[in-house]
């Protein structure tokens, strides 16, 4: 009769897998949060994930696994920061990277409550609001791009992506108070 | 308003590279403040973050419904616990071990080299590196041996395996999820793909279209083999789309698939008052530009013009004139003209011309054709309302924007490449405020026409239009042109992008200017006008691609060409290899003419009299050998193209005849002339072009049969053709080609 069991290394990458689905928003935040560049903050979340991945035989499951991705994470950062410029950071000595780390593992469970209450707001946008939220999220349109799309005052795109954000922002603190009980913003 | 309060506005603008210098200076400071103002600065960053792929995955979902996929949630599971992977993804996912990581860190980020054996990666600056583990990313190739094999996952879940002696390069432009496979196997087991942002894989002789489905692809000199498993592809070649459903195969053999591949595009003909037919609908268009005239002896000073080059005031006694048609010597359209024009001013009529009516802002006038041609004089111009915008219709044409006949002529051409439309001043640089506009003035004829009338006349033809840019064109005139392309080109219809024309040749004045260009960028000067070329090219189709692709099918029908001379592969190999340009582009068109020059640059007038007296015969044997001189050399072309997973197009696909000699005669260029009237010229053309279809069968873009300027650097030639078209047996043997091969539409 043929065995339904994993054989351990199988066992360990799926342990690994686990408990990097539940850590990797935080550590995604972490790293956005000192890397500005998009393409340089997704190269750090990767040589993050490949580092743990290939240090995970060696991971203590005594301590909590965001606290140690957290610190590996913080590594590569600083590797980045030593390879490129970063005149456009805005967090940049060792004690504010520190403080960053223990608020990345402090606040992860309200982190998730604010993003599955950002959810349903999202999913409560349409129309133009929509349309705009897409051309520049998901199709990475610049507000420029947006306005000569939608015949708009550049300007203007600003001021209607800024007043988006805003109502995002509103939906959000209402349902985490437990008021609307559906997304909106306008 | 206080910091906090602004906060996450500005997190979200310093993300979006939207803060100043000094707004990011002050958040800076703010944060410096205080370790726990680091807290709000960390909501702030994930609730930005969060917005945005929450947006991307509702964005794709959406489309990927719409499309008709079966990914919709369902209802009753709450917020909580959709977040949530399943567990059985998970399981896989831990199976795959390290290649899963991919679809858990970045949905959409390049795919990962799962497993490899037997095969190396190659990186965009030529190196080989071990690839398992490695990110894909574009301008990368990856090749196996014969027994060995890749495997590719992509973050969304999708997969695909290389073998076979496979060869397959990622797109150069990293926003396109575009696969080249130049020649071996490839399997693809791919998730449902967003609407707006497919995997797409391109064979020399297809591209194949991923909905969300599993197929096999075989790649091999006879052409491409394509199995779908489950699912459905769509399936683009030149002879259209068409889907392909589970359980299908679909065989595109190199040979075979061309007789319904091959397209017959047309080179536009250089257009201004030398050329040899009226090609928009308003003739003066094609007028000569304003010139200053003057009662009495002595040079009449220059115009006062306004930015359109309309006269804004006339000096006492001075007047501008110009005048159309004469070229035609006496055989273009007569009868009733009508002429319109806006503001206040005082026309006269003559030459050809007589003034029948006139009233405000219109007039009828006679036309007598003659070699005289339709004079126009500007005898007055109120300077508070210059007269401008002044339009000049044959009978039957009021209101049209090109000339009937010329579009009858043109119907059926698959694509329309305009070269010799575009601006071709090399002095300075050319922004997109500098183009000739439909609102223009007539200008010289190296200003070329406005791009909006190109792209009108390959929307009237309902053709592709294949756009030559300018080389002195600046970004501002790329992004522009980008735009009124995406604005005005019917959908479905494909755009080529060329940077220059001919810039391989640096001994004609653009590929010169081309050449000092890449000198002044410290490229030995035998190559340069060839590295300057690539490296601009590269830079236009990125430019392009920002401009003008909003959504993944407007990439798809956008055409990045570089080009080459048939015969010559070591010009094409150069610019496609240096800095690996040929990654960034989609085909690679060679200069395909006929014929030649005659004479000797080099010889005495003794020559010329040879010219004078030039047998059509021996020109016949010229074009004949450089006939079969082409279609030995296609090999090389297309081996080329293949490597670079490019197709393989062509232009100035037919008879030409030109002389570099000195001092040539009003007779030699008769003569020459002549020979290319010759109807065995029509014949050759025809062979070349059916070879074409049956051996190369992608577009050919043949010269304007009455083009003769472009054919062959004539003066005023012989011009009875322009009322019986059908004489000239270029134009003839193009018409029988057009009507009788599909234009691939």
């Amino acid at each position: 009769m043929p065995s339904t069991a994993m054989d351990p290394g199988d066992q360990a990458h799926f342990r690994f897998t686990q408990l990097w689905t539940a850590a990797q928003p935080a550590v995604a935040g972490f790293v956005r949060s000192l890397v500005r560049d998009r393409v340089a903050a997704d190269d750090v979340l990767q040589e993050t994930a490949l580092a743990l991945f290939t240090g995970f035989a060696g991971y203590d499951a005594q301590r909590p696994f965001l606290a140690w991705a957290l610190g590996v994470a913080r590594h590569k950062v600083q590797d980045r920061w030593r390879q490129q410029a970063r005149n456009q950071v805005l967090v940049q000595d060792t004690a504010q990277l520190d403080a960053l780390v223990a608020a990345s593992v402090e606040l992860a469970d309200d982190l998730d409550r604010h993003r599955v209450a950002l959810e349903d707001c999202v999913r409560g946008v349409d129309g133009r609001n929509w349309d705009l939220l897409r051309l520049h999220y998901h199709q990475d349109q610049p507000p420029q791009a947006i306005a000569e799309r939608l015949g708009l005052p550049a300007s203007h795109v600003r001021v209607l992506l800024t007043r988006l954000r805003q109502s995002l922002r509103a939906c959000v603190e209402r349902r985490l108070a437990g008021g609307a009980t559906t997304g909106t913003a306008t | 308003m206080t910091m906090p309060k602004v906060l996450p506005e500005l997190v979200a603008r310093w993300i979006d590279g939207d803060l100043t210098d000094a707004e990011i200076a002050t958040l800076r400071d703010w944060l410096a403040g205080d370790p726990l103002r680091l807290r709000d600065y960390l909501r702030a960053v994930h609730a930005a973050e969060d917005l945005r792929r929450l947006v991307r995955a509702r964005a794709e979902v959406g489309a990927i419904t719409a499309g008709g996929a079966s990914s919709q949630r369902r209802p009753g599971i709450s917020a909580a616990r959709r977040r949530r992977w399943p567990v059985a993804v998970l399981a896989v996912a831990a199976v795959l071990g390290l290649a899963a990581l991919g679809r858990w860190l970045m949905p959409s980020a390049p795919a990962v080299i799962a497993a490899a054996q037997d095969a190396t990666m190659v990186r965009a600056d030529g190196t080989s590196v071990d690839a398992v583990g490695m990110r894909l990313h574009g301008g990368e190739r990856l090749r196996t041996a014969a027994a060995g094999r890749v495997e590719l996952r992509w973050g969304d879940g999708s997969s695909a395996t290389l073998s076979a002696a496979g060869e397959l390069l990622v797109d150069g432009d990293q926003r396109a999820k575009r696969l080249r496979l130049i020649t071996g196997a490839l399997t693809v087991d791919a998730q449902p793909q967003p609407a707006d942002r497919p995997l797409t894989v391109a064979t020399p002789h297809a591209e194949v279209v991923v909905v969300g489905t599993a197929f096999a692809l075989h790649v091999d000199a006879q052409g491409t083999a394509l199995a779908v498993e489950h699912g459905s592809v769509r399936v683009r070649d030149q002879a259209g789309e068409r889907t392909v459903a589970a359980g299908e195969r679909l065989g595109l053999r190199a040979a075979a698939r061309s007789a319904v591949d091959a397209r017959i595009g047309l080179e536009l003909p250089a257009v201004g008052p030398d050329s040899d037919e009226l090609v928009f609908a308003d003739a003066f268009r094609q007028a000569r530009p304003w010139a200053p005239r003057q009662a009495g002896p002595g040079e009449a000073p220059a115009l006062d013009l306004d930015a359109l080059g309309w006269p804004r005031a006339l000096l006492p006694g001075q007047w501008a004139e110009t005048v159309l048609c004469e070229r035609f010597a006496g055989h273009y359209p007569g009868g009733t003209w009508t002429c319109r024009w806006q503001g206040s001013g005082t026309l006269e009529f003559a030459g050809d011309a007589t003034l029948l009516t006139q009233a405000a802002g219109a007039a009828e006038i006679a036309v007598r054709p003659s070699a005289r041609g339709i004079v126009i004089r500007l005898r007055r111009s109120d300077s508070a309302d210059p007269l401008r915008r002044l339009s000049l219709f044959p009978p039957g044409c009021a209101g049209a924007t090109f000339h009937p006949a010329f579009l009858a002529r043109c119907r059926g051409v698959a694509a329309v490449r305009t070269w010799a439309w575009s601006d071709r001043r090399l002095e300075q640089p050319l922004g997109w405020t500098d183009r000739l506009t439909a609102e223009h003035a007539p200008m010289p004829a190296e200003r070329g026409v406005a791009p909006e009338l190109a792209l009108a006349l390959a929307a009237a033809l309902d053709a592709d239009c294949w756009l030559c840019l300018p080389p002195q064109a600046d970004d501002s005139y790329v992004d522009g042109l980008a735009a009124l392309a995406r604005a005005r080109l019917p959908a479905g219809r494909r755009c080529y992008v060329e940077y220059g024309h001919d810039l391989w040749d640096a001994h004609l004045a653009a590929g010169a200017w081309a050449q000092r260009q890449g000198v002044a960028r410290g490229h030995p000067p035998a190559v340069a006008n060839l590295r300057f070329t690539a490296e601009r090219s590269r830079e236009v189709f990125t430019r392009w691609r920002a401009a003008f692709s909003a959504t993944s099918a407007d990439d798809v029908r956008t055409v990045r060409v570089l080009a080459g001379m048939i015969g010559n592969a070591f010009f094409a190999d150069e610019v496609l290899s240096w800095r690996d340009a040929g990654l960034h582009a989609d085909a690679l068109a060679i200069h395909a003419a006929l014929g030649g020059g005659v004479g000797d640059p080099g010889a005495d007038r003794a020559d010329v009299a040879a010219i004078e007296t030039l047998s059509a015969d021996a020109f016949l044997d010229q074009c004949r050998r450089t006939l079969a001189a082409n279609q030995s050399a296609l090999a090389e072309d297309r081996a080329l193209a293949q490597r670079w997973g490019l197709r393989l197009i062509a232009y100035h696909g037919g008879a030409r005849i030109w002389s570099h000699q000195r001092g040539l005669t009003g007779a030699a260029h008769r003569r020459m002339a002549e020979v290319l009237h010759d109807p065995r010229i029509g014949e050759l053309d025809a062979a070349w072009w059916s070879w074409w279809r049956s051996e190369a069968g992608d577009l050919l873009c043949a010269l304007a049969p009455l083009d003769w300027r472009a054919a062959g650097r004539l003066p005023p030639a012989p011009t009875a053709a322009l009322l019986d078209p059908s004489a000239v047996p270029v134009w003839r043997a193009l018409r029988q080609v057009v009507e009788g091969a599909p234009t691939g539409k």
